[in-house]
């Protein structure tokens, strides 16, 4: 009985294929809002598995040009500083030294030579044709020395640091000199800023002559340091590409939070956007239209004097239910917070002004959204369809920003500041079935007090 | 649907364009398979949606010696299969020594059709069905499985299995029957 039963599993095959081919050539479209979740969530698992090789060829060429242009003008303003000067120049420097009175409580003359850092020319002394490596000084090698003070061999350790053999400009060439002409040594001060830039890792010069040593300690440079927030307006112009080019403006509100480290930023905030766009419905109606008019009768008379009939007719209007299709454009509004990160540089910057280059991602959200209903206006119109052809609003968009950020200072703490900001959209703002759209971009003008905390300086 | 070599090339580079024109080539056909498991299409919309997200992440594992399409449907079956695990809506508590045989044997007459049935009400009355009963109907009828895959790959019984055919072939039938009474009974009022 089991068995038989299991049997007829296998029976009502005209059931299956009532079902198999009733259902074969169906098709069912689903809501729109599954693409918009398969690309929500693609793009969640694409910024989780980010790599670089799955950027596209045109951002990386961006991304290249932009660390190339950072990089120039890195470059350009260490070659105007003292130490990029004095590094392309590669002209000689001489640490003058000589024998002091006192024997055997100074370096060795043979040694001192090899002091001799990087000059610039004019500086000369007498030169020593076999400098002695300053490194390869051991007082126990050199039993005649072996009265130098501590101090002294510190300071001759020290003074390692800016040997020949340290100094790339030196090394080789550079005519070590031990030099009896003090008036080298005046004008060795001058530059000591450069001599000490030459290698940041020492802070104190030390040149003998024979009534004194001179220290020359480093000209530390001030290296700010220090928050700022910002709280400001940017009526932006964003302008839309293909199917329709068309420009809107826009207003944003943005709040923003910055590090400066030297000449360096990062900065990142909280932007809220209102942003406008054209609606457009297309409106299906039946009005009551005239189609044309007759004359009818309404009354008659006999004529006394004829003895005719009269009609006394009127003239009807004729109307009909009449298709009629209409367009409407509306104004919608949708409102987007954006979080930009910002990498900024400062290429200016005075007393007063300061000009700052920030550049970096932003990715916007849609948070609200507020459509207008179609505007009919038409009189005994009977609507029959309303079709909203706007395109769908994209929730999450990703933006590249460049801006200048100009600083006026009303005070130490308080600045005013004007901001061209250029964005490019990744990805068009709105997506519909069937229709490409381009990628929009935006200029805009920021305007904004910007307040500074805890401006310090460091010394380097 | 043919959906050419570029377009693949595209949803392996991760190309959005492409993967949309991917998915529309093949959204509307992979939502009847999705709707065959899902109970509502709220819930089929759920499926096909994950469905293609699966579809874009291992599309660099296709093989384009057989049919895209054949590929597609199948991680959606996979995933359709995998969702009703997951929310642990298999119900196939009934096994064959708790079925009225007899009620079965004598049920078990052929019906009749005399008025062709649309797409949505075959649909319909496939959703109408107790999840355990759908699973099989539709992995054997539509899936071509034999019933030992089934039971391999729902791990029950292939009796169990058997027994989830017949119950879903007895109760589509009472329902087809019950709808033709209806249309019959409209078509008499009618004159």
């Amino acid at each position: 009985m089991k068995d038989d039963f299991l049997n007829k599993a296998d029976e009502g095959k005209e059931m299956d294929d009532l079902f198999r081919q009733g259902i074969s050539g169906m098709r069912s479209e689903p809501s729109g809002s599954v693409w918009k979740g398969i690309s929500r969530k693609l793009l969640w698992r694409e910024l989780l598995n980010f790599n670089f090789r799955n950027l596209s060829r045109s951002l990386l060429i961006g991304g290249a040009v932009f660390l190339a242009v950072v990089s120039t003008v890195t470059y350009m303003n260490f070659k105007h500083s003292p130490a990029g000067a004095l590094n392309a120049q590669k002209t000689n420097v001489v640490l003058a030294t000589s024998q002091h009175s006192e024997a055997g409580s100074l370096p060795d003359p043979k040694i001192m030579p090899d002091l001799a850092v990087e000059t610039r020319a004019g500086i000369t002394g007498v030169s020593n044709p076999e400098p002695v490596p300053l490194r390869n000084y051991k007082p126990a090698n050199n039993p005649a020395k072996r009265g130098t003070s501590s101090q002294l061999l510190a300071e001759a350790q020290d003074m390692t640091e800016i040997s020949a053999t340290t100094h790339p400009a030196v090394a080789g060439d550079a005519s070590a000199i031990r030099s009896d002409n003090l008036s080298s040594i005046s004008k060795l001060s001058s530059y000591d800023a450069q001599l000490l830039s030459v290698n940041p890792s020492f802070d104190t010069l030390i040149i003998y002559t024979p009534t004194e040593t001179i220290k020359i300690n480093r000209q530390t440079k001030p290296v700010t340091n220090f928050f700022s927030a910002s709280l400001g307006i940017s009526p932006e112009a964003i302008y839309y590409s293909s199917p329709e080019t068309y420009s809107k403006v826009n207003f944003w509100v943005n709040s923003g939070f910055t590090w400066h480290l030297s000449r360096f930023s990062l900065g990142t905030g909280l932007g809220l956007g209102y942003v406008n766009d054209e609606g457009k419905y297309r409106i299906d109606y039946l009005s009551n239209d005239s189609i044309g008019y007759y004359n009818g009768v309404v009354n008659y008379s006999i004529d006394p004097v004829t003895n005719q009939i009269v009609f006394n007719t009127q003239s009807f209007k004729v109307t009909d239910s009449i298709y009629h299709v209409a367009d409407d454009r509306t104004r919608n509004r949708y409102t987007y917070l954006q979080i930009p990160l910002l990498f900024g540089y400062r290429l200016f910057e005075s007393s007063r002004l300061s000009i700052t280059l920030q550049a970096g991602p932003a990715v916007s959200f849609l948070v609200s959204s507020k459509e207008a209903e179609p505007n009919i206006s038409i009189s005994n119109a009977r609507i029959t369809l309303i079709t909203n052809n706007a395109p769908a609003r994209v929730t999450t968009t990703w933006q590249l920003c460049a801006n200048f950020l100009i600083e006026y200072r009303l005070t130490k703490e308080v600045s005013l500041y004007f901001q061209p900001v250029y964005k490019y959209y990744l990805k068009p703002l709105a997506e519909k079935e069937n229709v490409t759209y381009g990628q929009p971009w935006s200029i805009g003008l920021g305007v904004g007090l910007q307040f500074n905390f805890g401006h310090k300086k460091n010394d380097q | 649907m043919n959906v050419d070599d570029a377009i693949i090339k595209g949803c392996m580079d991760g190309k959005r364009e492409a993967q949309k024109l991917l998915y529309q080539a093949y959204v509307s056909t992979m939502m009847v398979v999705c709707m065959r498991y899902a109970q509502h299409r709220d819930e089929a919309e759920d499926i096909l949606q994950e469905g293609f997200v699966k579809v874009f992440e291992n599309i660099n594992s296709f093989r384009s010696e057989g049919s895209l399409e054949g590929w597609i449907k199948r991680i959606m079956i996979n995933h359709a299969l995998n969702h009703l695990k997951k929310n642990r809506r298999m119900p196939f508590f009934e096994d064959i020594d708790v079925i009225n045989e007899m009620e079965i044997l004598h049920n078990d007459e052929p019906a009749s059709f005399y008025s062709p049935v649309s797409h949505e009400t075959l649909m319909a009355l496939i959703q109408s069905l107790p999840q355990g009963y759908r699973l099989v109907f539709n992995m054997y009828v539509f899936e071509d499985y034999s019933h030992k895959e089934i039971a391999a790959e729902l791990k029950i019984s292939e009796n169990t299995s058997k027994t989830q055919l017949l119950k879903a072939r007895r109760m589509l039938r009472n329902k087809i029957e019950e709808l033709q009474k209806n249309l019959n009974k409209e078509k008499i009022n009618e004159r």
